[in-house]
């Protein structure tokens, strides 16, 4: 790849800064060049921030020169475009927000970016209003899957995965209510991380649904989801729902053994409707996990699946009450699937939601009953890879299911639940698309999570595959 | 009644707004959803409060 540093992970990007190896200025302009020659293609960034992200950059140079550099420190990364930027008017995908004031400050999470000395280069595309898995986006464009164009890069989050995929910035920050950071790392090869409920601060994002809202990383490894996290964490004023946990040295977790980990998988769910080649891969990865040292073994979560079913019932009403009042008279500018799915929300009654909320507590019971026997779940992240650019309904063995409710099948349970879940490449079925390993760990345990992913990753090298540039 | 008619019929006690253009699409696409979520309304979920993440969570967070 071109650019000098420009492809290189977060982890070997700090120590070449820290060794003054190469200069921020540098990498921050090698990777400005990157998306200048190559976005055009990739359909990544809504907002470039040049200047600011080169003044940034020679802060950067100047904390180093004092031996002040942290592992973020002169890091370029990419925040989707529902995150409050100074200075950039975000358009949450939507034409209706076109005209809308540059923010004038930062959302919490690009605040503490900034702080560990991150350099935001610029927002990125997103599906309409983060109410969507595909990331298709008629009105603005739908960013490239950069291993297989023609196939969407999944979504909410679909501009930070393919900007990540494509080597156009080492980490970016996503949103997930229902999988949206995970399903487009699925989709586009690389690894995801939904921490858990509160683990981030959400103030300054604009807001979908408030019981099932998350904020996470996407990078090209566990390492760097690691990295980026323990600079995004902790309690926050500002979002009441932030925890007061200390956050830990995510990083200094990594070195755990990936020997003795109890992995359970949900097989009842997990297999039982599937893409075949997804089923291969998966189960190739538990293979990959025992030689890790893992002790795997098939749990039973019996609500699972309505669970899953359930999400409808919280989504809908919740996103309704926070974007009817946001979007005002712009409603009119916004597209159709988004208008529809507000339209839906009129059919949800308040006992819907309150069976729903209900179930949730339940369905959190028995995954609190599992976790207690295992350290870790392990299903795949999408049933599916990444479907064509249109396609509504596809085959999955005997049954016809719709696009959406394929891809958010496997993760949803975990909004809901607020369990922490990591999406880490596993394989490509033949047609060279990519396929996802989810492990979910216990609440607040994103070192033993992120541990395991960087285990998992030593022993396969999944990861470290790049698509063929855009 | 199939599940475009039964879906529009939900639509309209509603007072929800559809195109009438897309109308088969959204019920294929959603119609399962809402089904799901009637046979919720059925299920004995026994004593059980809604769930408050930001306060569970916290109450159990360890590795």
């Amino acid at each position: 790849m071109s650019g000098g540093s420009a492809g290189l992970s977060i982890a070997e990007l700090g120590r070449r800064l820290r060794a003054r190896e190469v200069s921020a200025v540098e990498v921050v302009q090698d990777h400005l060049a990157q998306v200048a020659e190559r976005d055009a293609g990739v359909h990544a960034f809504a907002s470039v921030t040049v200047d600011a992200a080169l003044l940034a950059a020679r802060a950067a140079d100047e904390a180093l020169a004092r031996g002040d550099g942290g592992p973020l420190t002169g890091v370029p990364i990419a925040v989707k475009d529902n995150f409050a930027v100074r200075g950039v008017a975000g358009t949450n995908g939507s034409p209706a927000f076109a005209g809308a004031p540059a923010a004038s400050v930062d959302a919490a999470a690009v605040v503490r970016l900034r702080a560990a000395g991150a350099v935001v280069l610029g927002t990125t595309h997103m599906h309409e209003l983060a109410i969507g898995p595909t990331g298709v986006n008629l009105a603005l464009g739908t960013p490239t899957n950069p291993w297989a164009p023609g196939r969407v890069p999944g979504g909410s989050s679909s501009g930070s995965a393919a900007a990540v995929a494509a080597g156009l910035v080492p980490a970016a920050l996503g949103t997930d209510t229902g999988g949206s950071v995970r399903v487009p790392a699925s989709l586009c090869g690389i690894t995801g991380l939904k921490p858990t409920y509160g683990r981030v601060s959400r103030a300054g994002v604009t807001p979908l649904a408030w019981s099932l809202d998350h904020i996470g990383p996407l990078a090209r490894s566990a390492e760097d989801a690691a990295l980026v996290l323990e600079a995004i964490a902790g309690h926050d004023p500002a979002d009441p729902t932030s925890a007061h946990l200390a956050v830990p040295r995510y990083a200094d977790a990594l070195a755990r053994p990936g020997r003795g980990v109890r992995v359970g998988v949900p097989r009842h769910f997990a297999l039982a409707a599937v893409d075949g080649e997804v089923r291969e891969r998966f189960t190739e990865a538990l293979g990959d996990l025992r030689r890790a040292g893992a002790a795997v073994r098939d749990v039973t979560v019996p609500l699972i699946e309505q669970g899953t079913r359930a999400v409808g019932g919280l989504l809908l009403p919740e996103a309704d009450g926070a974007l009817r009042p946001l979007l005002g008279a712009r409603l009119d500018r916004v597209g159709v699937e988004a208008r529809v799915l507000l339209e839906l929300a009129k059919l949800m009654s308040a006992r819907h939601y309150l069976a729903a909320a209900r179930l949730r507590t339940r369905l959190y019971e028995e995954m609190r009953t599992v976790l207690a026997s295992v350290d870790l779940l392990a299903l795949p992240t999408t049933p599916i890879p990444a479907p064509a650019v249109g396609d509504l309904t596809l085959r999955v063995g005997e049954a016809s299911l719709g696009v959406i409710e394929a891809l958010v099948a496997f993760t949803t349970p975990f909004n809901l639940t607020g369990l922490p879940a990591l999406a880490l490449p596993c394989g490509f079925t033949r047609a060279g698309l990519p396929v996802s390993l989810q492990l979910v760990g216990r609440p607040f345990a994103e070192g033993a999570l992120l541990a395991a992913g960087h285990a998992y990753q030593r022993e396969t090298g999944w990861h470290t595959r790049r698509p063929p540039l855009p | 009644m199939d599940d475009v008619e039964r879906f529009r019929a939900r639509l309209a006690a509603a007072g929800a707004v559809v195109p009438e253009e897309i109308l088969d699409v959204v019920a294929g696409q959603f119609e399962p959803m809402l089904g799901s979520l009637d046979v919720l309304l059925g299920l004995d979920l026994g004593a059980v409060e809604p769930f408050v993440p930001a306060r569970q969570l916290v109450e159990d967070a360890g590795e």
